[in-house]
């Protein structure tokens, strides 16, 4: 079969179209409607005496690219977690990874370790935190066969972290507190327009060493051993998987907060649309599925906007549990 | 061209792992002389329980060292090899492959080009020739675009032996290839692996419980003997008896 398969090509123009669709509408939405002139002033000529176009520049186009850029990131970490553990329902949210990230991130805005103090501190302890746990997870899947019990791992050293976060909120100064905290409820405002630049930069590393990861991933399918047996290097294989999910859970961690559930249903419903195991079209299809479901989610924020005020990691997990128990009662 | 060294095989058993100190004790399972496989033979090993087979295939698989002696593929030193290299060698079949879904045929048995393919894991025309002759060989042309999961268990290990098949290999070996299946497609699936033996010029391994279909099929036995802790040879044809009273 050629690595260029017309049929999920198409697949993959139709959800770009969509996307693509989706975004410009989405960059029309906020506190009030901005028309398309504006928003392309504002993106790439724009004039600071014009409200409409500062908005764009300032508020909207960055919210839109850090959706598009967050969908993507979580979802290919999705689905590379899922390969590695053989399990439909791994993802960063539900193993811990996230948390792992929450964690060092706390420590770093709110104790008096300031070693992470900047922008990129964040990120780095973020990555670090993720990695970490990655790390964790890693070493208990050697000993720990059952998929489920390595989910109740994950779980179980979540709530090991949030409670090392409770214990950090518990003594910090009320400022960094409430920073903290609206950092956890997941948002797509936090990031600047020329944060962007790093943000991007950080997603398009790890989305390439995913790619490059693409052979091996496939044939991790048939399992360890008989991967190995064809060539793979599968210690080398696992560390770099890990390596490329914390790249991409932590960053998106750092600017956006910890966004719950969406690395685990995307790659599912991937799965389900495309109808492969090839990485090649699941990469492609996770990238554009993710962000495609944050962009909605982010429509849906801004519509319900004049009414109330929905975070994102809410309703991504309003989404999300319900997918996890469907795929529990069809594939356990 | 297979050989086996002074081979001991075995393992490390850890002793008194409670206490701090981890002593390794070897635990020797057998030992061979000097064993050469031609190409175009059909070797089962049989041998009770625990007396070595899956140690054997996994010390040939490079998942564990030899205690002692040395494998050799075509006049290289086995484990000196890379696992690129390893793998243009030597294919596997496991006993058990319970399918992936949404994998089809085509894609398991294409798999096996992987050690020849570049990191994009692209096929060649070269490749392509390859997957259809195996797919023929095997019979598997209708099968084509089915998913793993759905085929019978039958259909599962051919479709896997095809896989091991793509690989170019000049050794395959199966772990008790025949254990989940039902009668016919035991003797399906031992007529295959006989006539690639002979057509392809490949050195066959199984592992089986299944003596009387060994001895049908195969053209050399290697038994282990859990008493004298060796290995012993047997070319056909085999004086059934013999063999059984002396192992079992």
């Amino acid at each position: 079969m050629n690595v260029i398969n017309s049929n999920y090509w198409k697949k993959n123009l139709v959800l770009f179209a969509l996307l693509l669709g989706l975004v410009l509408y989405d960059l029309t939405l906020g506190s009030f409607l901005i028309g398309f002139p504006d928003i392309f002033n504002g993106v790439f000529n724009y004039d600071s005496s014009s409200t409409e176009e500062l908005t764009v520049r300032i508020f909207r186009f960055p919210r839109v690219v850090t959706a598009i850029l967050s969908g993507a990131a979580l979802s290919i970490a999705g689905l590379l977690m899922q390969t590695l553990f053989q399990n439909p329902l791994a993802g960063p949210y539900v193993l811990g990874i996230n948390s792992g990230s929450s964690l060092l991130v706390a420590i770093s805005t709110m104790s008096s370790f300031y070693i992470f103090g900047s922008d990129l501190g964040i990120v780095a302890a973020a990555m670090i935190g993720a990695f970490g746990a990655g790390l964790f997870i890693l070493f208990c899947s050697v000993y720990v066969k059952n998929k489920i019990s390595l989910l109740l791992i994950g779980i179980m050293f979540g709530s090991f972290a949030g409670a090392l976060v409770s214990v950090i909120q518990a003594y910090a100064d009320p400022n960094n507190l409430k920073t903290f905290m609206l950092w956890s409820f997941g948002s797509l405002q936090g990031v600047a327009f020329n944060q962007l630049g790093i943000l991007a930069l950080v997603v398009a590393i790890g989305v390439f060493l995913s790619v490059v990861l693409v052979k091996p991933l496939n044939l991790l399918l048939l399992g360890d051993k008989s991967a190995s047996l064809l060539g793979v290097n599968v210690k080398a294989i696992r560390f770099l998987i890990i390596v490329a999910t914390s790249i991409l859970t932590g960053v998106i961690t750092a600017f956006c907060g910890p966004i719950a559930f969406v690395g685990l249903v995307v790659p599912n419903m991937v799965k389900v649309i495309y109808k492969t195991t090839n990485h090649y079209h699941l990469l492609s299809g996770s990238l554009l599925g993710g962000a495609l479901l944050i962009v909605v989610c982010d429509i849906a924020m801004q519509l319900l906007l004049p009414y109330f005020n929905l975070p994102l990691n809410a309703l991504t997990a309003l989404i999300g549990a319900p997918v996890v128990m469907w795929i529990i009662m069809k594939k356990f | 061209m297979l050989t086996f060294q002074d081979l001991h095989i075995g393992f490390g058993v850890s002793k008194g792992a409670i206490t701090k100190i981890k002593r390794k004790e070897l635990r020797v399972l057998f030992t061979s002389e000097n064993l050469t496989f031609k190409p175009g033979e059909f070797v089962a090993v049989i041998g009770p329980n625990g007396s070595g087979k899956t140690t054997l295939f996994n010390t040939i698989l490079g998942h564990q060292e030899p205690l002692s002696g040395a494998i050799e593929i075509q006049g290289k030193i086995w484990k000196d090899l890379d696992k690129m290299e390893k793998a243009k060698h030597l294919s596997f079949v496991p006993s058990k492959f319970n399918g992936v879904d949404h994998l089809t045929v085509y894609d398991l048995v294409a798999m096996g080009r992987a050690p020849y393919t570049n990191m994009l894991n692209k096929l060649t025309e070269e490749d392509q020739l390859v997957i259809q002759k195996v797919l023929v060989q095997l019979g598997l042309t209708n099968f084509v675009n089915k998913n793993t999961i759905n085929l019978s268990d039958g259909e599962r290990q051919i479709a896997m032996i095809g896989k091991a098949l793509s690989q170019e290999a000049e050794i395959m070996i199966l772990d008790e290839p025949t254990a989940f299946l039902d009668y016919n497609n035991r003797r399906k699936v031992l007529q295959l692996l006989k006539e690639i033996a002979k057509v392809n010029n490949q050195i066959i391994f199984i592992s089986s419980h299944n003596l009387e279909l060994c001895f049908e099929y195969c053209s050399r036995v290697v038994a282990i003997d859990a008493n004298a802790k060796q290995l012993l040879d047997f070319s056909a044809p085999f004086d059934k008896e013999k063999i059984i009273n002396k192992v079992f």
